[in-house]
């Protein structure tokens, strides 16, 4: 069981804080943070002990498996950390601890049954993540992730039957298109991939998530292992099935992307609040690496698997750094409200700082990207469709210019007092950058012998100077307009809930409708009946005798067959 | 002949004797029970040592069995009638008692059709003096219904005897067999006396639509003697009349097929069947409620009766049996709660269970019998009823057959929920259970009814198998 | 080594004798509940013992030759001791928690005699290889589920056993009619005689209408939630647990002998999937606690049915799998209900609320006992539904899947709602936190179905294991 070897130590922490929380009431915080640290230590390891040959069916995770498992510790280590400052209940730190083991069980197992069952059960902590602060909002990220991971049920079901394994050591072998049950298998599969992500249908949990809860869970859950786990079945999926993918299923990824976008940048442009913008720039993202996917063009297996990495983990990364960062905002300031937050930058500007580059990077700033992703993105896009190029496009520019609207406020000329700041929330903000920073300036460190056959064939110069153009419009124009001011009545979960109860509602109907045809109308139809019966018996002896002689006559007719055969 | 002439004659003396015993408290009562005592235990030796004989009216394995069945009853309801009779006139009483069942034992052990008919008018005539034994408006009212119609029924018994009469001229079962075995082609004749001797007999038996006369007869006559009407006079003096008509009609016609009466008797017996059942749900009243209840399972030995092949017949007889005691059960019980609340309106008193137990326990597992549910003795007469039907094509009257049961349970759990199965109502408070007197035959034949049930193989391998042996 | 086929007649025949015993020891001033409690003990012992020695491969047979062909013939194939082990089981445990729901009163031993009745009924029809005696057995529990849900006796409630009682008479009486034809068309109505045979397509109707009247199909699952009125471990024994797998089992059992014709196996599919939609559906409505578990038991069992329908190796595993751990879940829910009723007095959720601070044992293991139903792991229903629709990939018509797929997520929908309306959402009135939530003997039934619901899911691989080798449906 070594690929479950990081897993032990989170486990065992969350059994000594069930067993020991009454006795030290800073054990919690504690053990969180061992166990997560441990975890992240222990994945180092699992590499090293190929030698030992006592590992899950002779199968070691993947690099790829690896690398992701490794970003899932290290958040949820800073996330840990994070904690110490934001809350003191105990449950936190249990579902911190609850969230790591699944996830990390979900990345190294390898078949798709022990996959699912982390998957799934990860339903479990972000429920009772979000239930102390709010009910409902649990709720509703309880069923809309419990919702993509029955899609991802299925799908798995049908991967079987197409495949005869549900082994991760699988790979596409056959030349020809994956049709019907198969091709079903890859959009149901991908489309549960990606929900836990929040991509479209599934996005309408994260803001209310985002707002209500501490920086820190948005930061590991959504933000970071969520969409970790997303990038690592999205890429698995792809990796498998990418020879035998027919158009189709590309044309649906696409357009999921797409249709991800749109909603995330219709509600982008009224936000009001730093963390509910992060939240739509997740939804956002997540839009943007499926949008990617579904036009990159799959040809080499080891720079896709970079690709795919990279798009993941550096969003990831950003968005997790960016929520540290507003999460600071909050310590310090005590509220993460742009109206509230005017001319902060001045008492916190590593902060700000900080909160740019992430700005930059996620709004698709080219260099601001080991693999120019963006530009590549882009590009690719305009390989796929040329018109299709607005998307990403569009995408900057309403990233740009929403970020650049906060940080307008924030340079604002105001005079503040000055807040307490917190080392531990500093170091915690500091270790996120870290993986931003590599991947911002690591172009830096010469990988070009490694990237070039990546670039070959791709002009990038033109897209990179299309795109730092977008993002100069953006900036422009965020200065002179103002943010729109529309209301959002109706979100995907809303109308999926009038939808369902509409159709309960006429169900449920027939039930009771059938309910009267078995019992109330058959009861009926007899004591009528029955009751004329009652009544044609009561003590009229002429009535006795004239039903005696209609018996007989009936008898003889009977007998004489009605006289007609 | 001699030795079944026995169960004839003591009765009568027995009467006679307790005739003069009018004014005694104790003795005509010991003198009855005393009397149909050894008559049971006589047919049940004579029952064993007829099986294995040949097959012969009036004195053959048939009337064993219905000897057995009638001194069963009459044994039991004299047991029940020396606790629950309420009669100054007992000598009158347990002498009248002791004349039906000579009748009875008379009519199944004739052997021609006129000792038949003789016999028949002992029963009805003792019937009527019983139902209206207590002088009360009501029991003398239905005392007189069914004398209306009875009197018809043995106007046409006397019509087929005669038409008999001029046929062959021999009105024995013995010569009959003999004259449907010349006449092997024309048969209209002989279908046209064993038809109104049929409908006759339906009138006694009290068959859809002839059956006015029973739920007024039952439910105005006193507890006992509905038990025996129910359970034993109305079988007697009418079922098995039926059923010996039934098997020579089969004869006369070779089998169902051809068999016209047969058929119409099969149509009157479902629409007994599904009449019974469905006027029995809201009836107000236990007694009145047994009555359509009877009517019913009339119905469904009717059917098999008529039917005629040897599983159908088994069925029949078997129901026969199996109808006797859980009737004669269930109207004890009424009798139970007539003595101990006064009445036996369904929802007056209501949550019987807690104060009277046994009653209630015991009267549950008649009616579930009734019902047909397993593992009681109910369920096996009717598997071969249905199963015979089935078998022999009639699917359709099968199938109403059987889902008269739902309709059967459905009135009985109305029952049960009126009277027993409920929350106590508030004015059963003095009620108490009946002493053991009244319970013990309550008890035996509730005993009878679950071992029937789960030694079903050894009844059927002693009973029921000679007789479809012999029928084949 | 034991004498296989005298444990399995022990298994029948103890808890009849067990029921017996309860008036004759009630003279003798012995506890009924006691009594029962010791006899649903050692049939389960018995039986778990039997499911050991079957899983070696030897089954147990008795026969004794009746007329007519009737034979009271006992086999015990794997599926059978699996069943018997499972209901005695569960059955034990909730005689362990009427122990202490259970008061005083004039009907306590006629409580205890009709469970004890019902049991033996159980264990005789798992074990019958003869329609007629199956027939039997189903009609005792039917008559003993009558007496048992009208315990209290109220007018209404003698009014609902009525009707549960007609309801599944009616529809026991198609299987006496498959009987009856099956005797005809076949000649024979023993199941090991009639292997590998095909009756005719009627017959095959009739024995699935009384499965579906059993089992709470629609249309005839209007019963099932009106049964709500009996006491929780009633509801618990036999509604969640016992009685409604009587139909669902006798389906699996008769047909493993008999062929299911295809056009049957494909209506049962759709009728089931219906059924657990419409199911789902008025369990999003309901108001009353028992009434949704209720409706929940009936989109469940679909769930059973299907696989069944789809049957091979793979699919019986996964139906048996689901009874197990439905009965499991299933019964602990009931239980809690029993457990919040005891507390709150009402059945109406829009009265509680809050209920989570009151009484967190109960809500704990309700959570458990609902993500187990729903299906979320690790818990054990996770594998059951995931067995469900594996067997069904390919096998089943795709519409049916996609049916049963938005039946899953409506018991998502309609389980989160009723945990939350009731133990998490603001209180309606206030309930005040007293020492014990319930008599012990309640709160460690309810937590012992709990945590073993837990349990089965993180140890699956032995029931799964048992089950693949014994049906061939491994992976």
């Amino acid at each position: 069981m070594i690929p479950f070897f990081p897993l032990v130590f989170p486990l065992a922490c969350i059994v000594f804080l069930l067993a020991f929380k009454k006795y030290m009431p800073n054990t919690p915080k504690f053990l969180a943070f061992a166990g997560t640290t441990l975890s992240l230590v222990a994945v180092f390891t699992v590499q090293g002990t190929e030698s030992l040959k006592i590992f899950q069916d002779g199968v070691l995770p993947t690099p790829f498996a690896l690398a992701i498992a490794v970003f899932i510790a290290f958040f949820a280590t800073l996330a840990a950390l994070a904690a110490l400052r934001e809350t003191k209940s105990p449950s936190f730190y249990f579902n911190i601890l609850l969230s790591t083991a699944f996830a990390l069980g979900a990345v190294l197992s390898n078949n798709f049954i022990m996959m699912l069952l982390f998957w799934e059960g990860l339903l479990i902590s972000l429920y009772l993540f979000i239930l102390p602060i709010n009910a409902k909002t649990a709720l509703k990220a309880f069923l809309i992730n419990a919702a993509g991971d029955v899609v991802l049920l299925v799908g798995i079901c049908l991967f079987y039957l197409q495949n005869g394994t549900l082994d991760f050591t699988f790979f596409a072998k056959t030349n020809t298109l994956l049709t019907s049950s198969g091709l079903w298998a890859f959009i149901l599969m991908f489309t549960g991939a990606v929900a836990k992500a929040g991509a479209f249908p599934f996005h309408n949990w994260i803001e209310p998530a985002a707002m209500q809860m501490p920086a820190s869970f948005t930061a590991m859950l959504p933000a970071a292992i969520e969409k970790l786990l997303a990038v690592f079945l999205m890429g698995k999926m792809f990796l498998i099935f990418f020879p035998i993918l027919p158009a189709t299923a590309k044309v649906f990824v696409c357009a999921l992307g797409i249709i991800t976008i749109a909603v995330a940048a219709i509600n982008m442009l009224v936000f009001k609040d730093i963390k509910q913008l992060l939240a739509w720039n997740i939804v956002m993202q997540i839009g943007l690496l499926v949008l990617g996917m579904g036009v990159h063009i799959f040809d080499h297996l080891l720079h896709d698997t970079l690709f795919v990495l990279n798009h993941g983990i550096f969003k990831a990364a950003l968005l997790a750094c960016a929520f540290f960062t507003a999460g600071a905002f909050k310590l310090y300031f005590g509220s993460t409200d742009i109206e509230e937050l005017k001319g902060t930058a001045r008492h916190a500007p590593l902060m700000t700082f900080v909160l740019f580059i992430c700005a930059l990077g996620l709004s698709g700033l080219s260099f601001v990207d080991i693999f120019f992703m963006p530009s590549a993105l882009v590009a690719d896009t305009y390989a796929a469709m040329p018109i299709l190029i607005i998307i990403p496009a569009l995408a900057a520019f309403i990233t740009m210019f929403t970020f650049a609207k906060v940080f307008f406020a924030l340079l604002v000329k105001k005079s503040r007092a000055k807040a307490e700041g917190s080392h531990i929330y500093n170091t915690v903000v500091f270790l996120s950058f870290l993986p931003v920073l590599f991947f911002t300036f690591g172009f830096e460190f010469s990988l070009e012998p490694f990237l070039a056959p990546h670039f070959a064939g791709i002009n990038l110069s033109w897209v990179s100077i299309f795109n730092i153009l977008v993002l100069l419009l953006a900036l422009a124009l965020a200065v002179k307009v103002k943010l729109p001011s529309y209301k959002i009545k109706h979100n995907t979960y809303t109308i999926t809930i009038e939808a369902i109860t509409v159709f309960t509602k006429w169900l449920y109907k027939i039930d009771r409708f059938m309910d009267k045809l078995i019992d109330t109308w058959p009861s009926a139809i007899v004591k009528k009946i029955s009751l004329f019966f009652s009544r044609a018996h009561r003590g009229n002896t002429p009535q006795y005798l004239l039903w005696a002689i209609l018996g007989l006559l009936i008898f003889a007719a009977l007998v004489s067959d009605w006289g007609i055969k | 002949m001699l030795l079944n002439g026995i169960f004839v004659i003591i009765p009568v003396i027995g009467a006679v004797i307790c005739a003069f015993l009018n004014k005694q408290k104790q003795a005509p009562g010991l003198l009855a029970n005393i009397i149909l005592l050894f008559g049971f235990l006589i047919s049940l030796h004579i029952f064993f040592m007829s099986l294995g004989q040949e097959w012969f009216f009036g004195e053959d394995v048939l009337s064993a069995f219905m000897l057995i069945m009638i001194y069963m009853v009459a044994l039991a309801v004299a047991f029940f009638a020396v606790f629950a009779a309420s009669t100054k006139r007992r000598g009158s009483y347990f002498a009248i008692l002791l004349v039906i069942t000579a009748g009875m034992a008379g009519v199944v052990c004739s052997q021609d059709l006129f000792t038949l008919y003789v016999f028949l008018e002992v029963v009805a005539v003792a019937s009527f003096v019983l139902i209206a034994f207590y002088n009360r408006e009501k029991s003398t009212e239905g005392a007189i219904r069914y004398f209306y119609l009875s009197s018809i029924a043995s106007a046409f018994i006397l019509f087929a005897i005669s038409l008999l009469l001029l046929y062959t001229g021999d009105t024995t079962y013995e010569g009959l067999v003999k004259t449907i075995l010349q006449t092997q082609g024309n048969s209209a004749p002989l279908n046209i006396i064993l038809g109104t001797l049929a409908v006759a007999l339906m009138i006694k038996t009290g068959l859809f639509p002839f059956h006015s006369w029973t739920p007024d007869a039952y439910e105005s006559a006193s507890s006992p003697i509905s038990a025996l009407l129910a359970g034993i006079v109305t079988k007697v003096a009418g079922t098995y009349a039926l059923v010996l008509v039934c098997m020579l009609l089969s004869i006369v016609n070779f089998g169902i097929e051809h068999n016209t009466v047969g058929k119409a008797i099969m149509w009157f017996g479902l629409g007994s069947i599904v009449f019974g059942a469905l006027a029995a749900q809201e009836q107000k009243d236990f007694k009145r409620m047994l009555a359509y209840s009877s009517i019913s399972q009339m119905g469904y030995i009717t059917i098999a009766a008529a039917l005629a092949t040897p599983l159908a017949m088994a069925g029949a007889l078997f129901h026969i049996f199996n109808h006797a005691t859980f009737k004669t059960l269930l109207f004890f019980c009424a009798g139970n709660v007539k003595k101990a609340t006064g009445t036996t309106a369904i929802n007056e008193m209501r949550g019987l269970q807690e104060k009277m137990p046994y009653t209630s326990a015991t009267a549950t597992i008649g009616m579930l019998a009734t019902a047909g549910l397993p593992p009681f003795s109910g369920f096996w007469s009717k598997l071969f009823i249905i199963a015979a039907l089935w078998q022999a094509g009639f699917i359709g009257m099968s199938v109403t057959a059987l889902f008269a049961s739902v309709l059967t349970l459905a009135y009985f759990l109305k029952l049960q929920r009126g009277m027993f199965f409920g929350s106590a109502s508030k004015n059963i408070a003095n009620v108490k259970e009946q002493g053991m007197g009244f319970l013990i035959p309550c008890f035996a034949l509730a005993f009878i009814i679950i071992a029937v049930g789960i030694y079903f193989p050894f009844i059927y391998n002693n009973f029921l198998s000679p007789f479809i042996k012999v029928l084949q | 080594m034991f004498d296989i086929t005298g444990l399995m007649i022990f298994t029948v025949l103890f808890p009849f004798v067990g029921a017996l015993l309860i008036p004759i020891l009630k003279h003798f001033k012995l506890d009924s509940g006691k009594v029962a409690l010791f006899t649903a003990a050692g049939t389960f012992v018995s039986a778990f013992l039997l499911c050991y020695y079957v899983s070696f491969g030897l089954f147990p047979v008795y026969r004794i030759p009746m007329p007519l062909g009737m034979d009271f013939h006992l086999l015990g194939d794997a599926m059978s001791a699996f069943m018997a082990a499972a209901a005695s089981f569960l059955s034990f445990i909730i005689m362990y928690y009427s122990q202490g729901y259970i008061k005083e009163s004039a009907y306590k031993a006629e409580f205890y005699f009709a469970a004890m009745l019902f049991l033996g009924a159980m264990m005789g029809l798992v074990f019958s290889a003869n329609l007629a005696w199956i027939f039997v057995f189903w009609e005792i529990t039917a008559l003993c589920s009558w007496r048992l849900v009208g315990y209290f006796r109220a007018d209404s409630d003698i009014a609902k056993a009525n009707k549960t009682f007609l309801i599944t008479v009616f529809g026991a009486l198609f299987l006496f009619l498959a009987l009856v034809a099956i005797a005809n068309s076949n000649g024979t109505i023993d199941l090991t005689e009639l292997r590998g045979a095909t009756i005719p397509f009627y017959a095959t109707l009739f024995i699935i209408l009384a499965a579906f009247s059993k089992s709470a199909i629609f249309p005839f699952s209007s019963w099932l939630p009106d049964a709500g009125v009996a006491p929780s471990p009633v509801t618990a024994l036999l509604h969640a647990a016992v009685l409604v797998k009587i139909g669902v089992f006798a389906f699996a059992k008769i047909f493993t002998f008999i062929i299911l014709d295809i056009t049957a196996a494909e209506l049962v599919m759709y009728v089931a999937a219906i059924s657990s939609l419409i199911a789902g559906a008025a369990a999003l409505k309901e108001t009353n606690i028992k009434r949704v578990i209720a409706y929940s038991t009936i989109s469940q069992l679909g769930f059973i049915f299907f696989a069944i329908a789809i049957g091979g190796g793979l699919g019986t595993t996964a139906a048996f799998l689901f009874i197990l751990m439905h009965g499991v879940a299933k019964g602990g829910l009931f239980l809690c209900a029993g457990i919040i009723e005891h507390k709150t007095h009402t059945k109406d959720i829009t009265k509680m609320g809050g209920l989570a601070k009151v009484m967190p044992i109960t809500a704990l293991a309700f959570g458990f006992c609902a993500l187990s139903v729903m299906g979320i792991p690790p818990f054990g229903g996770f594998f059951s539904k995931f067995m469900v629709f594996l067997a069904a990939a390919g096998e089943a018509p795709t519409m049916a899947i996609v049916l049963f797929a938005f039946a899953a997520l409506l018991t998502l929908a309609y389980l989160t709602r009723l945990f939350h309306i009731v133990f998490i959402a603001s209180p309606k009135q206030n309930f005040t936190k007293s020492k014990h939530e319930a008599p012990h003997q309640m709160m460690i039934s309810v937590s012992v179905l709990a945590i073993l619901s837990l349990l089965l899911g993180l140890f699956v691989q032995w029931p799964l294991g048992y089950l693949s080798t014994m049906f061939g449906g491994a992976l």
